[in-house]
């Protein structure tokens, strides 16, 4: 289990429980669980990199306790 | 701003109802931690693999040294002598005396039980052929001579050779023999040239020879001895004294055995097959079944049959020549086995030479006689033939240069005489044949009524005209013929009859001469244009002659009524162009042989012949308005009048006329030398001071004066060469002449002068100083 921060600087800062082998779309749907928005709604970044939803934590080599940014469509 | 977060049962329950898989709780053991510990593991491994093999390390080396300290165990060489024998030599002595004796026993033993075997090994068999059965002898059988007996012994071989082939016997001479055999055969083909130029060889029986089978042989192997083995042939067993026999015997069949073989393997098989394919490509040994193609030999036969009468001619003369048969044309039709013919007639050629080379007494005699004969024959044949004999009368005969005599071997040759034979023959036999058609025709425009007679008479005279010129043509040939044969002694042209024959003999003495090449080719091209320069003139004043006409004509014309203007120009116009086309034509026809002769000459203002490249300075110094300067101008001058000088010159004087003068002078004094000078200081004599000597012309007094010094000048040599060491106290000199030595003499031409006392004993001066 890893723990990831999702921050959207407008307010929301989410610290999400989560895999190493879930997908980016698991994420997004825990993320939206527990902030209230569309699953869909939301764009997960690192900088510029968008993560996309087919590919897992690991892959993207997402370890415990890292930031992630959150933007809405 | 705070942090929303959920426990890990919310977490759980939210995964659940999202269909996701429970969050895994405790250590992640993740892929890099597996392998961080396999890593660990093998590490261990491996660390205790080495400890283990170290600890075997150490227990196998302390076994060695265990194993080690054992064999050195035990006394060493000092510790034993000192332990037990030190104390004892009795002891020791006994002990090495023991064994000793143990020893030597032991060899007797062995040596005893050698000899005895060898014993058995002699007594079992008496030695004999059986011994040697199985034994290589090295020579042919056919080598050993009848009642001969040779001492064989083993061959010399490396150990190789001996266990590759095993022991062999030869016979050392028999074997030098040999050796000296093949180096004289070595030498023999060494001086023998590789391609004769026969080909012979090519017909020897058996198979064909491989190309450049003179190296076929392989060096240092002796081939064609193969030698035999003893026992291998069948024979009877013998005691040693009919040995020699059996051999021989043995040999014999050996020998017939041999041929046998010899002829199984040249034999050649006459069955062949005879439906045999044409293939693209043969073998070497099927290429060689294959016919061969003769060309040479039919451009041969060709060149042959040519010259068959020649050769034929030849035969005739030629005794001990030997030469081929003359092929007969009609027989070399049909032969179609060439190879065969070939063969015959060298078998024909061979035996023909032995009859030439077994030439008894009687044999000479009778050739003899036919050569003889046939010399006088020959004779006969020249007599009648011509050709040239030489002998003592014919080459005296030949030398009397007198023309009366007529020279009786001054034959014409063959060709010459029949060139002249030929056309008197023909007069005689057919005397109407050329001249007969001609004559009539001549004759066809005359009266016909009298043909017969005409004819007849005309025959007359044609013969009588070819008999004249028959005669010239005999008399010229003779002409030639003396010529030819007088050519040692040649007539002299006569002067009296005429320029030409006096010309001839001046040429011929070397008088006159005739011009070189070069001078006949410039006359003959000066004629040349001296007759184009005729005939030119010729063909102008016709050319004048045809114009004047024409105009003539053309005025007639006009005189016509009916010749209108327009006519006459036309007709005018015409002519024109037709004449200057004729005259076109002409003047090129007349140039076809032109060749002018171009010789530019340059000469000066002083008349004087100029090379080219002074006649090229002359034209540069007028274009250019200036001339060479003074030096160079005076220095030409110079050199002009030294060429001047120099043509003028005589060939025998100097240009003093020094020669001259001195012939006056001899003359003058009677005497046939002249004193230069005398003494040191070249004192001139006396009498000779009035004498002016050098000039031109000598001016010597004549008369009684020129004898007294002549009477002088003998006295002062008298005296000079009585005593030729001491300086003459008569100075004598000749003025003018430089003279170094103590006396000089100028000996000039002899002169006849009158024979006085006082020349004669000047003349044996002379000789003596000469001397």
């Amino acid at each position: 289990m890893i723990e990831v921060v999702c921050n959207d600087r407008l307010g929301k800062k989410v610290r999400v429980k989560c895999n190493g082998d879930d997908t980016i779309n698991d994420l997004k749907k825990l993320i939206a669980a527990q902030t209230g928005t569309n699953w869909e709604k939301i764009v997960l970044k690192k900088w510029y990199n968008v993560y996309k939803d087919h590919i897992t934590l690991d892959d993207y080599e997402i370890h415990d306790g890292m930031n992630i940014e959150l933007y809405y469509n | 701003m705070s942090e929303v977060s959920a426990s890990i049962e919310e977490t759980n329950r939210i995964r659940l109802s999202l269909g996701l898989k429970p969050l895994k709780l405790g250590v992640e053991s993740s892929s890099a931690q597996i392998a961080e510990d396999n890593l660990k593991r093998q590490r261990e491994e491996e660390s205790k693999k080495a400890r283990d093999e170290a600890i075997k390390k150490k227990i196998a080396k302390s076994k060695n040294k265990r194993e080690l300290t054992r064999v050195i165990a035990g006394k060493g060489l000092g510790e034993a002598s000192d332990e037990e024998d030190t104390d004892d030599v009795y002891k020791w002595t006994m002990k090495s005396r023991n064994k000793e004796k143990e020893r030597q026993i032991a060899e007797a033993a062995r040596r005893e039980k050698e000899l005895q075997e060898m014993d058995e090994s002699y007594q079992a068999a008496d030695y004999d052929e059986d011994q040697l059965s199985g034994l290589r002898v090295g020579h042919d059988m056919s080598d050993f001579a009848e009642g001969e007996e040779r001492i064989l012994t083993l061959k010399d071989s490396t150990i190789l050779e001996n266990e590759e082939e095993g022991d062999e016997l030869i016979n050392i001479q028999m074997s030098e023999k040999q050796r000296l055999d093949k180096n004289l055969e070595n030498l023999k083909k060494k001086n023998k040239p590789v391609y004769s130029g026969f080909d012979d060889d090519e017909f020897v029986l058996g198979k064909k020879k491989n190309i450049l089978s003179q190296y076929d042989e392989v060096l240092g192997v002796e081939s064609g001895n193969e030698g035999f083995v003893i026992g291998k042939m069948k024979r009877p067993q013998a005691g040693r004294a009919d040995g020699s026999t059996s051999a021989q015997r043995q040999g014999g069949l050996s020998a017939k055995e041999v041929m046998n073989q010899k002829l199984k393997e040249s034999a050649i098989a006459l069955t062949y097959n005879k439906t045999q394919q044409a293939h693209d490509y043969y073998t070497k040994d099927e290429a060689e079944i294959t016919f061969k193609k003769s060309k040479k030999k039919k451009k041969s036969r060709a060149r042959k049959s040519g010259n068959w009468e020649e050769e034929q001619d030849q035969d005739d003369n030629a005794m001990e020549v030997e030469k081929p048969e003359p092929v007969d044309i009609s027989e070399l039709n049909f032969v179609d086995d060439e190879d065969l013919q070939e063969s015959l007639a060298r078998a024909r050629r061979v035996a023909t030479k032995k009859n030439i080379k077994k030439l008894t007494p009687e044999q000479i005699a009778k050739n003899r006689k036919f050569t003889e004969n046939k010399a006088m024959e020959m004779d006969e044949d020249t007599s009648q033939r011509g050709g040239l004999v030489i002998s003592d009368v014919s080459e005296f005969v030949a030398n009397l240069s007198s023309s009366a005599v007529q020279i009786p071997s001054a034959r014409p040759t063959p060709t010459e005489k029949a060139a002249s034979e030929t056309p008197t023959e023909d007069d005689k036999a057919t005397p109407n044949a050329a001249p007969e058609p001609m004559k009539e025709d001549s004759d066809m425009e005359d009266n016909k009524e009298d043909e017969a007679m005409e004819s007849s008479r005309s025959r007359t005279r044609a013969e009588s005209e070819d008999v004249e010129e028959q005669d010239v043509a005999m008399e010229a040939t003779n002409g030639e013929d003396q010529s030819k044969t007088e050519s040692v002694l040649v007539d002299e042209p006569l002067v009296s009859r005429g320029l030409g024959s006096t010309l001839a003999l001046l040429k011929r003495q070397g008088v006159y001469e005739t011009g070189s090449e070069e001078q006949a080719e410039r006359a003959k091209s000066l004629t040349e244009k001296a007759k184009w320069l005729a005939d030119a003139r010729l063909r102008e004043s016709k050319l004048a002659r045809e114009m004047a006409r024409d105009k003539a004509r053309d005025k007639e014309k006009v005189r016509d009524k009916n010749y209108s203007i327009r006519d006459r120009e036309r007709d005018r116009e015409y002519e024109n162009q037709r004449r200057e086309q004729q005259l076109l034509d002409e003047r090129e026809a007349r140039m076809k042989n032109y060749k002018p002769v171009v010789n530019l000459e340059y000469i000066d203002d002083s008349g004087n012949r100029l090379s080219t490249k002074e006649a090229y300075r002359q034209l540069s110094h007028a274009f250019h308005g200036k001339t060479s300067g003074k030096m160079k101008t005076e220095k030409r001058m110079k050199k002009l009048d030294d060429e001047k000088r120099l043509m003028g010159m005589s060939s025998t004087d100097t240009p003093l006329n020094m020669v001259t003068a001195f012939q006056e002078r001899q003359k003058a004094s009677g005497s046939a030398h002249i004193v230069l000078a005398v003494g040191n200081r070249n004192a001139v004599p006396s009498s000779l001071t009035s004498t002016a000597f050098g000039g031109t012309t000598s001016t010597l007094a004549s008369g009684s004066g020129s004898s007294s010094t002549s009477a002088s000048t003998a006295k002062t040599h008298q005296s000079t060469f009585a005593a030729p060491n001491q300086p003459s106290q008569t100075p004598l000199s000749v003025s003018g002449v430089h003279a170094p030595n103590r006396e000089k003499v100028a000996f000039g031409l002899k002169r006849k002068a009158e024979p006085t006392p006082g020349t004669n004993t000047d003349e044996s001066a002379t000789k003596k100083s000469r001397s």
